[in-house]
Formats: structure tokens, sequence, C-alpha cells
């Protein structure tokens, strides 16, 4: 996929010139080196040590369970070797190399997976039901952090309510049901927010408390404005990648999309919508984080405020995604003061957005937990047996080890771990599918 | 008066491990990232702990943008790495979410160490 190509090779440019990197944790970290306050070969070996669980844990696993690229797996590395490059030609190169890579890796492994006696492809495929079960579920979470169990417990009978209701209206399939029930808690959530945040602006006088910020904040938008062209390539490359199918640009959308991808004409629509749905909730909590990090480091979230992913599941076509996709970095850059005002000034926004990533982390891992063990299930012939009972074992396991497997990832990494476990058992004779 | 502000994912976890581990030595705020990190900048606050999935990642993102870089360490459940950070003028920590009720108090008490 051309699209993929050019799409890695970018990121490693923007990482090269310090323009915007994936991870975080190493966005504050990147302005070091153009302050001369430290060695490009440093920086690249602090991102990939904060990069190896998430590349190889989250991003491969989910890769393998899904059939889909991820930005973990895909871009996590391209940060890397774009910092590590030692001029743009090569930054270009290596992204283009690793994207090569992992696109060959990957359908190498699902042939290779492919091949042996005991199923795993189809059965992890599995996992995209829990998951998207718990997905739809995590603003209630929040709900019930920020606001309380009463809120929580109203709003819950609420989203149930229409989600077991909706084919009443017309709306059949499961599709669209978990996205109207995602939608309904997402509009709960904001709902409450925004109530609070009215009562809390009236309590307290609006003062801005941090004048020096304005000077430092200028000259970020002004470093960022001059990555906007390459930015805006990204953002078009992203929004495509996404229409085709083969990108997913967070984990939360990632069982909709797979879901999509194995279903019918009329279905897919659905999945796509819920993707969407999913997307652009998870975004709201990550929007005070990239625009305050943007302002405060000139470095700026790689696919800017990630509108580009729900805008790319969306649209008809590539072309389309990609004029789209471009035009959304470009008008996000242009609020992205606005943005920061508003959050300065109303701080109800932070908390629900720090509430809302917190209930997402838990949901996802609960659901892929869940996920997992059925997976295995599946592919020990439907009956739990050895292959559950060495899941439970790892996933204890990994947790009495305090986590060296992050618990986002342990759930498709164990699955994959036990899937590999009983073929090996197969060739030793030692497990047989029932008949 | 040790004073800590507390931010990112699981907040009110952090806070209850914090106010176990501190009592009544420890000042507790729990608030957004940018306005925790501002509080130490501009010493309204003493310490800044954080958790994000990593640890590295989200937890002190703000914080290394407005405190720099050399006052902020992601940490593991280590005795030892922690006291030396926080005598090394170490104040904001990110840890891991799924660390918190091992980190935490070993962060309160090596910052209430070394406030005696």
């Amino acid at each position: 996929m051309a699209v993929v190509v050019a799409l890695a090779a970018l990121t490693s440019l923007a990482a090269h010139w310090g323009k915007a990197v994936f991870h975080d944790g190493v966005r504050p970290i990147v302005p070091e080196v153009a302050a001369g306050r430290m060695e490009r070969k440093q920086l690249a070996g602090i991102a990939f040590g904060l990069s190896t669980g998430f590349i190889f844990a989250v991003g491969l696993s989910f890769a393998v369970s899904f059939q889909i690229l991820n930005p973990w797996l895909l871009l996590l590395p391209t940060d890397i070797l774009g910092i590590l490059a030692a001029n743009w030609v090569l930054a270009i190169g290596l992204g283009a190399l690793w994207a090569l890579v992992v696109m060959f890796g990957l359908s190498g492994l699902a042939a290779l997976l492919s091949s042996l006696p005991i199923g795993m492809v189809e059965p992890l495929g599995t996992i995209a039901g829990p998951f998207l079960l718990a997905v739809s579920l995590f603003p209630l979470l929040a709900i019930l952090t920020q606001f309380g169990r009463l809120r929580a417990i109203c709003s819950a009978l609420i989203v149930i309510g229409v989600r077991q209701g909706s084919p009443l209206l017309g709306l059949e399939g499961e599709e669209l049901q978990t996205a109207v029930a995602t939608a309904a808690a997402t509009l709960l959530l904001v709902g409450f927010a925004i109530r609070r945040g009215m009562a809390e602006r009236n309590r307290e006088a609006v003062v801005s408390r941090y004048p020096e910020e304005s000077e430092e904040q200028l000259q970020s938008r002004r470093k960022l404005r001059r990555g906007l062209p390459l930015l805006m390539a990204i953002g078009a490359l992203a929004a495509a990648a996404c229409q085709l199918g083969v990108f997913s640009g967070s984990d939360a959308a990632l069982p909709f999309l797979h879901n999509a991808r194995e279903a019918g004409e009329i279905q897919r629509e659905g999945w796509l919508f819920g993707a969407a749905t999913v997307e652009l909730t998870r975004l709201l909590g990550f929007m005070p984080l990239l625009a305050a990090t943007a302002l405060a480091t000139g470095v700026y979230g790689l696919f800017g405020l990630m509108l580009v992913f729900p805008i790319g599941y969306l649209s008809p076509d590539p072309a389309v995604a990609a004029v789209l996709g471009a035009l959304t970095i470009w008008a996000e850059f242009a609020a992205i003061g606005k943005l920061a005002e508003k959050l300065q000034r109303h701080p109800i926004v932070r908390a629900t957005a720090d509430s809302l990533r917190s209930a997402m982390n838990a949901a996802m891992e609960f659901g892929l937990a869940v996920g997992g063990a059925l997976a295995v299930i599946a592919m020990e012939g439907g009956r739990p047996g050895i292959g559950l009972l060495l899941y439970i074992g790892l996933y204890a396991g990994n947790e009495a080890m305090g986590r060296p497997v992050m618990r986002l990832a342990i759930g498709p990494a164990a699955a994959i771990a036990c899937g590999l476990l009983l073929n090996a058992l197969h060739f030793a004779g030692l497990f047989a599918l029932p008949a | 008066m040790t004073r800590i502000v507390i931010a990112g994912l699981q907040k009110e976890r952090i806070e209850r491990c914090v106010r176990e581990a501190g009592g009544d030595r420890v000042e507790v705020l729990v608030t957004s990232d940018m306005d925790a990190a501002n509080r130490v900048k501009t010493g309204l606050a003493d310490y800044y702990i954080g958790a994000c999935n990593s640890g590295g990642g989200a937890a002190l993102a703000m914080a290394i943008a407005l405190l720099g870089y050399n006052r902020c360490a992601t940490v593991k459940p280590d005795q030892q790495k922690i006291a030396s950070l926080v005598g090394g003028g170490t104040v904001a920590f990110g840890i891991a979410e799924e660390s918190i009720e091992f980190a935490v108090p070993l962060i309160v008490s090596a910052m209430l160490d070394s406030a005696r």
C-alpha cells in the first residue's frame, strides 16, 4: 500500500524535523534537542525506552489479532527512526522501509498462523466482540468516577434502554445498537460536564492565572505553523489509510473496523459509524492534552487533534478522505489558540478528558481480557480446557510479576501465546481438537 | 507541610494513596496536569505526581514541558531510585497506572524524608 509507505515516510520526517511525534511522552522532550541540551541519539534512546512496550505488546499483538495496522506498530518506530536519522533523506527512507517491513512481516505472520493445525486467526478476530462492547461502555465509567454513582446508574439504565430499544425505532443490528449506545453515553457525559461547567463558571471569577504563557505560546504557534504543510500531508494520508480500512487511528476503534471489514455491505456502514463515534469520544479525552502540549512545546501531535480518523472512516473514497484530512488538520490548527483559551477558562474540560481517558483504559483492559479468554476457548474447540488454563496462568502470572506486559496488551498477547502453545502441544502429540 | 499536586489518569486513586502515606504532613490537590505543573513551577506546590499507561507518556508531558526534562522522572516502585531522585531535585514523578499502590507510598515517604 503506497499510502501506508508514504505515511510512514512522512511521519519519520516530521519526527526528524521535530515538528510532531506520535508518543505523548516524547513530545515534550523533543525541544531539548533543538535547544542543544540533548543529543539526537539520547533522545532516540529515551523514545525507544518509552516505546518498546507499546510497540510489541500493544502494537504487534493488536495488529496480529485484528489484521489492521495501528499507530503503535507503524508509527512509534518511525518516531524513533526519524529522530535517529542523520539527515532528512535517511529519515524518509527508514520510515518507508519500516512500513514495508511491517506490512510484509504481518502478512507473513498471518500466512504462517493460517498454516498451523490449531487455527488462530479467526478466533483472535473474535476478540473484537467483547472489546467493542467494553469500549461502548467507557463513557458510563467516566460518569461514574467523575459524577458519582447515582448519575452513573441512571445513565446506565438510559443507555441500556437505548441499546435494547433501538430495534423498535428501526435501528437493527448489533453494530448500530452499539454505536447508538455509545453515542447516548457520550451525550450524557457531555451533558453532565456542561452542567457542572456552567455551575463552576458562575461560582468563580474568570482570572487568567498564567499571563507569561502568552509569549511562549505565540512562539510555539509560529513554530507549529511552519510544520503545517507536512502535517496536512500526513493528515491526508492518515485519513486515506483509514478510509481504505488498513489503518486504525486508535485502539478503541479497532474492533469496529475489524468487524466492518468482515461484514457485508449494509452492516459495514453501521460498524464504520460505530468506529467514528468511538473515535470522536476518545479524541475528546485527548484534545486538551494535545492542545496544551502543542502550545507549551511547539511540537504537535502527529495527527493534530485526531479528527482525521473518524473523517477517514466515514469518507466514501480515499481521495475525498485525503482532501478532507488535509483540511481538517488546517482547521484544527486555526482553532487551536481559541481552544487552549477555552480550556484555561473551563477546568471542567480537562477534568472530563482525564476521566474519559481513565475510563477508556479501564474498559479496554477488561474487554480485551475477556475477549482473549473467549478467543482461546474458541481456539481449543469451544470448551474450556488446557487452552484457557494457560491463558489464565499467563494473565495471572503477568499480574503477579508486576505486569511486565501492560494490562492493555495482555489479553491479545496472552491469547496469541496460548494459540502458539496449543500448537506446540499438538505437535508434541499432547493436544488435539475435540472431534 | 509538603504540598503535592496530582494529575493524570486515576487521580482519585493516587490521592487516596498519598493521603494514606502522608497523613497530615501532606497537603494534597487533585487537578489538571497543566494546572499542577504550573503550581510547581510558580512555587504553589512542592511536588507533582502523575500517572498514565506507562508512566512516561501523558503522565509527565505537561510537567516536562513546563518544568524541564531534568526535574521530571518516570519511576517504578524502586525505593532507592526514588529517594535519590528526590534528593537530586526531581519534583515531578510519573508512574504507570498499574503500580500506583506500590510506587506512591515510596514516593511520598521519600518526599517527607527530604523535607525533614
